[in-house]
């Protein structure tokens, strides 16, 4: 195959800014970011006649542009993970009279959110497309290949646990 | 009053990034495109991709194998029945899935088993990784496989050396009997898969697997996101039973699992009726699993 089927096409302009937006706040720079989704969109077009058999070509889709960024922040010596600069891109620190008295609890939060996707990749990507970025559910949907009911129940799942993490630690802290 | 805990979950929102255009999605559709014309007119291909793709062979050969195990559906159903189920089952059930086009399913299953040291488990895990390319994961699961592989013990004997030579055909099977007069020694793991694949050996599934392989396709799902795991349906055992009864013709397991399948999928077509009328409730589903 030596072009780019019209479905492909078709997928890679819908999803094509998500992604790049996501690879960003994992890779910090939007070039890195833009390299990254290239190889991923290169991997998804190798694949593609096998995607297409899959009982959910989009969340495949989404797998593949997922671990391809985790391999280039590996290859950059970065850790693939949010706390590394995206706690820095917090809207809170923005506008916030005093961002370094506020910067331990967005630290916090992030860090949990991390720990999340070591148990629940899933929960994980839905609260950060969610909470982080903003998504609305059906946009989260269609760049996880998941139903808008399943975003919903997995974002309360999501958010009771970083809860009980989060309450957990605040009553660490409160231990004389 | 603000609940400390949502105000603390708030801080989690990032300033957004700069806008993509679309502009920039046209950009990156040219590069794409021309990166494709660029390998097109290359006529070797790419070694990421011959890996990629022989890493999908060698594994798919993998399963078949490990499927074809003659107490394979006895250790699923064990497997699915204990009250702390072993190693052995969550390799099969890992394998059926794959072999069902259920990568993600399957993944959770190898992780079961390779947690308890299974050495098949954490091959297919290397194997899986390499295949989407995932170098970092691969070379993590082969470190593991490695470790579990300590010089005086026996080296992983692949299953297949075991297994009745009968369901090979003939050339295959003299060509394994002449490499067994040669050397006797156990067969490194990926010296016999690469050696399965060149010799293109053809296994035949024993009688009644490939109806239970694709009912466990279709019995295995994600039950709730509290969980995240790929579990089977609550009569699951009772419809493999079905399914492996003694003395049942092909044609009678083919109807059976006809019958097992559209009893199926009218209870789904019911669930997701009744999910759609209260859209937040999970879909219930769980193991068959006795109390302990």
């Amino acid at each position: 195959m030596s072009e780019i089927p019209l479905d492909l096409e078709a997928l890679h302009r819908m999803r094509r800014p998500a992604w790049v937006r996501w690879a960003e706040r994992f890779l910090h720079h939007r070039a890195d970011a833009e390299e990254a989704v290239d190889d991923a969109v290169e991997k998804i077009f190798d694949a593609w006649d096998d995607i297409l058999r899959k009982e959910n070509p989009q969340g495949y889709c989404w797998s593949v542009v997922r671990s391809t960024v985790i391999d280039h922040a590996r290859e950059r010596g970065r850790r693939p993970t949010l706390l590394d600069d995206a706690a820095f891109d917090a809207l809170a620190l923005r506008t916030a009279l005093d961002p370094i008295a506020l910067l331990p609890d967005v630290m916090l939060v992030i860090s949990a959110i991390e720990n999340l996707a070591r148990t629940s990749p899933r929960q994980h990507d839905v609260f950060v497309l969610r909470a982080c970025e903003g998504y609305s559910v059906a946009r989260v949907a269609d760049t996880l290949g998941i139903t808008h009911a399943t975003v919903r129940s997995t974002e309360r799942h999501a958010i009771r646990q970083l809860r009980a993490v989060l309450d957990a630690h605040m009553r660490e802290g409160e231990t004389p | 009053m603000t609940d400390p805990l949502d105000e603390l979950l708030s801080k989690a929102r990032l300033a957004p990034t700069a806008p993509y255009t679309s502009s920039d999605v046209d950009a990156a559709h040219q590069r794409l495109a021309a990166r494709i014309a660029a390998r097109a007119a290359s006529p070797a291909p790419r070694r990421e991709t011959v890996t990629r793709q022989r890493s999908d062979q060698e594994l798919h050969t993998l399963c078949t194998v490990v499927v074809s195990e003659p107490s394979a559906v006895e250790d699923l159903v064990a497997f699915v029945s204990d009250c702390m189920p072993g190693t052995a089952g969550g390799r099969i059930l890992g394998s059926i899935l794959y072999l069902r086009d259920r990568p993600e399913s399957a993944r959770f299953w190898w992780q079961y088993a390779a947690g308890d040291g299974d050495r098949a488990a954490l091959y297919c895990l290397y194997l899986h990784h390499r295949a989407i390319g995932e170098t970092g994961e691969a070379a993590w699961w082969h470190e593991q496989f490695q470790a579990r592989c300590l010089p005086g013990t026996e080296r992983s004997r692949l299953p297949a050396l075991r297994s009745p030579m009968q369901r090979l055909d003939g050339h295959s099977r003299q060509l394994f009997e002449r490499m067994r007069a040669v050397d006797n020694r156990p067969v490194p793991i990926f010296q016999a898969l690469r050696i399965l694949r060149s010799l293109r050996v053809k296994w035949s599934l024993p009688d009644g697997l490939d109806t239970v392989m694709d009912y466990v396709a279709v019995a295995v799902g994600w039950a709730d996101p509290d969980l995240d795991l790929p579990l089977p349906d609550w009569d699951f055992v009772t419809r493999v039973k079905t399914l492996t009864a003694h003395g049942t013709t092909p044609s009678a397991r083919h109807r059976t699992a006809r019958r097992i399948l559209q009893t199926r999928s009218t209870r789904e077509r019911a669930t997701r009726e009744h999910a759609a009328e209260a859209s937040d409730l999970p879909a219930s589903r769980g193991p068959n699993l006795a109390p302990c």
